[in-house]
């Protein structure tokens, strides 16, 4: 081995670790956004920011819309709307929602509940 | 050129070097997955992508880089799919980085050294492609755990190469002897293969 080659060796390790440190810092800096986030709007302003894990069965969250109160419940992961002023209750109909993405729209009421997050999905295929 | 008994073993050494290629590509592809690592492989058919640059000019490694993975896909069962694709990505940066650093390191760097840097570009152009095609940048965090791979996988098919080479002489008589003669210069400088 010639000395350029050690030089490889050796700048190819300090990169790896260069890299792999300031990946993980970055990781643990934004731990928190990893957990998908319950956010509930009114108007599009967000007045609730919730970590999905923080939810608990039976918490209730009381939210101002535009015809009156709608009642947000908590769930293990997940959360759905209970009770809603409106007219039709769909968004009460909607049941449950837990994935990133997913969204209960109560348009009379204007309020909005969505879960922010990175969905969990997998790498599929093989590199070859 | 030179002469037609020049220009046929030429032409016989890089239908070899695909032929081998080939065949090195399909069996890496049957081989486990090296690690929990996607990527992480042994880059057996690096060592036919290093014969050819060793012994012939830039087009020619071309033609057999191309051919090797074409060839390789289709027997394979690969051919132009996602598979497909990164194993050309890999093929044409490892190919394109070792032939700049036999290029401009000629006489300093060795077989090993030239086999580190195109295992590490491998890995490197395939995250790329694999970026675009998922569309996601996040599998860049699985970059360090490959570079610190593609040292012992690197290491071992230089000195694979080296060997290979020295077994067979009258592969680099052919064309640009000199080069090759600094490269060997070189390698005897290596105790492991003594």
């Amino acid at each position: 081995m010639t000395r350029a080659d050690k030089l490889v060796i050796v700048g190819v390790l300090v990169a790896a670790t260069l890299l792999g440190s300031s990946f993980w810092l970055w990781k643990a800096h934004n731990q928190i956004t990893d957990v998908p986030q319950v956010i509930i709007e009114v108007n599009g302003e967000i007045k609730e920011q919730i970590p999905l894990t923080e939810l608990k069965p039976g918490k209730q969250y009381q939210i101002q819309g535009v015809l009156g109160y709608s009642v947000v419940e908590g769930g293990e992961n997940k959360v759905r709307m209970v009770e809603s002023p409106c007219p039709d209750k769909i968004c009460v109909g909607m049941g449950w929602i837990e994935h990133p993405g997913e969204v209960i729209v109560c348009l009379p009421n204007r309020v909005v509940v969505r879960i922010i997050g990175k969905s969990n999905t997998k790498l599929d295929g093989i590199s070859q | 050129m030179g002469t037609r008994e020049e220009q046929t073993r030429r032409l016989l050494y890089l239908s070899l070097l695909v032929a081998g290629g080939t065949v090195l590509h399909v069996i890496e592809s049957y081989l486990p997955a090296l690690g929990a690592l996607p990527g992480a492989k042994l880059g057996l058919a690096n060592i036919v992508t290093m014969l050819a640059l060793m012994a012939y000019p830039p087009a020619d490694v071309w033609k057999v880089v191309g051919l090797r993975v074409f060839l390789g896909s289709l027997l394979g069962g690969t051919l132009l799919t996602t598979t497909f694709f990164l194993s050309s990505a890999g093929a044409v940066g490892s190919a394109i980085v070792m032939m700049l650093a036999l290029k401009w390191g000629k006489g300093v760097i060795s077989t090993v050294g030239i086999s580190i840097l195109g295992a590490v570009a491998h890995n490197l152009s395939q995250l790329i492609v694999a970026a675009f095609l998922t569309h996601s940048w996040g599998i860049f965090f699985y970059l360090p755990y490959l570079l610190l791979f593609a040292l012992p996988t690197g290491y071992f098919i230089g000195i694979l190469t080296r060997l290979i080479r020295r077994a067979l002489p009258s592969f680099f008589s052919v064309e640009s002897a000199g080069n090759d003669k600094n490269q060997q210069d070189l390698d005897h400088q290596c105790g492991i293969c003594q």
